[in-house]
């Protein structure tokens, strides 16, 4: 399999178990960290942790001490007033070396979904939105957590999205604008795990449609043809035409 | 003036000016519709601004428009286009100014209308784009100037490259760098600081943010850690300067 980008930088990954982010929605919505870093050398301890909040164009970055030292800002300092829906927002943290390599990351953790209220990973494999789309009923965009279906706000809420028909429509077109947006476009590898088709691909992929070994990043004819079997074999597993005809009833051919 | 913003008519009327002047139908800026009643709104929070009579560049620009919020204790509306679709009618001589036969270049509608079906391009208009941006770096606007250094009606290459990688627009450190090594002593654009620049300048610094974390680092220390050589000469020209002060 190949593996485009090695790590000869001992930075560690930190887990969800020792990183991780838990909302508390309001207007505007705040959070809480866990944080679980002992297992680190003890010459991180002077090193200092950084939380990013991000989605699209905003960023906002908190400081939290250092790794002997951990101070949460306080809580009207944990504020995501730059966001205006929580529930778009990622986080990443990073254990930053401060004084011999100042700036060299020791730890982090990437793409981080939160926690919501209900204690709920928010890890649908795609996200929905409604959006003005000029005539259109559906469009897909991409942000650092992975695809983003966009639904014609005039059409009804995006839960348009849960509809037979639509499913049946859109789903594998779906699924191939994101296959080839990360590796066509992308050109991300099968272990590169700080992009989203990693959890797509081991917690989706590989487990539902038991598809064969990604092809190299260079070959494009392969990656395509890849592509399309993923493609092919969510429809044989999903039948998204048996979905259309169950709730339309007829069969255009008779 | 009282700023207002454009109905969904109000944008129509405006995309009809831009086609036409585009296919040289007319030369004579529509200035009727920005009062017109029925192709205008009041904004929620009216916001009165006098217009300056020249604005340097996209920073003296986003100043004043946010120095204008300031006053009326609000903020502008970001991610509304007939507010931006208005106010680029309203400034249409600094965002689309007549050469010396009375000509004028409007380009592509995007640089005066958002295009709200997709955001990722919305940096594209030439007003909505220096406002964000000194809105995301409105703590230290200093090292934006990377961006916004330019006329508002030439954005140029090297605003767009940088503009269409959220990672580096959105990191302070990023862009403390990017002013490093593109601006120079006087606050002019450096020579080599080109559409080329910023493409090989995006792609490390989202290999280099792998490792290291760059808002921490003071500028003239992370600009240590370009090594290609298209990179050096900027990161050379920018140390000498920075020895000089």
């Amino acid at each position: 399999m190949p593996i485009k980008r090695l790590n000869f930088t001992n930075r560690v990954k930190l887990t969800r178990e020792q990183a991780n982010v838990s909302i508390h929605p309001g207007d505007p919505a705040s959070f809480d960290a866990v944080l679980e870093l002992s297992h680190l050398p003890a010459s991180a301890a002077t090193a200092r942790v950084f939380i990013e909040a991000y989605h699209r164009a905003t960023r906002m970055r908190f400081d939290y001490g250092t790794v002997a030292s951990l101070t949460p800002p306080p809580p009207a300092h944990r504020l995501l007033k730059e966001f205006d829906d929580w529930k778009d927002v990622s986080f990443r943290i990073k254990v930053t070396n401060v004084t011999d390599a100042p700036g060299l990351i020791l730890a982090w953790a990437n793409s981080i979904q939160p926690k919501g209220p209900d204690d709920q990973p928010h890890n649908d494999l795609v996200r929905w939105r409604d959006a003005e789309l000029d005539g259109r009923l559906w469009d897909i965009e991409f942000d650092e957590s992975g695809p983003v279906v966009l639904v014609e706000k005039q059409v009804g809420h995006s839960n348009v999205g849960q509809d037979a028909h639509f499913i049946a429509a859109a789903y594998p077109e779906i699924l191939r604008r994101s296959l080839e947006k990360a590796l066509i476009h992308d050109r991300t590898a099968a272990g590169d795990d700080d992009h989203w088709f990693y959890s797509w691909n081991t917690g989706y992929l590989q487990p539902t449609l038991k598809l064969g070994e990604i092809p190299d990043a260079n070959d494009q004819d392969a990656l395509r043809d890849w592509i399309e079997e993923a493609v092919v074999s969510f429809g044989r597993k999903f039948r998204p035409a048996d979905s259309w005809l169950k709730v339309a009833g007829v069969k255009g051919a008779d | 003036m009282q700023l207002r913003r454009f109905n969904e008519s109000g944008i129509k009327a405006f995309a009809n000016f831009l086609g036409e002047l585009r296919t040289g139908l007319t030369t004579v800026v529509p200035v009727d519709l920005l009062t017109d009643p029925s192709l205008t709104e009041q904004l929620s929070t009216p916001i009165e601004a006098e217009v300056p009579v020249s604005l340097a560049n996209r920073m003296a620009f986003a100043k004043w428009l946010h120095s204008a919020g300031d006053a009326s204790q609000t903020k502008f509306p970001r991610e509304d286009s007939g507010f931006w679709a208005w106010l680029s009618l309203a400034l249409f001589d600094h965002v689309c100014p007549a050469d010396e036969l009375g000509r004028r270049k409007p380009g592509a509608d995007a640089r005066h209308i958002i295009d709200i079906t997709d955001w990722k391009r919305r940096y594209r208009h030439l007003l909505q784009n220096p406002y964000e941006l000194l809105y995301l770096h409105r703590e230290a606007p200093e090292r934006a100037l990377v961006v916004l250094v330019n006329p508002l009606h030439v954005p140029g290459e090297l605003t767009e490259q940088i503009n269409g990688r959220q990672e580096i627009v959105t990191c302070p450190g990023c862009m403390s760098l990017a002013t490093f090594l593109c601006v120079d002593a006087k606050g002019q654009r450096r020579r080599g600081a080109s559409g080329q620049f910023a493409r090989l300048f995006g792609k490390t610094i989202a290999r280099l943010s792998r490792t290291w974390d760059i808002p921490v680092m003071h500028p003239a220390l992370s600009a240590q850690l370009l090594h290609k050589k298209k990179l050096r000469k900027m990161v050379e020209a920018a140390m000498g300067d920075a020895a000089e002060k």
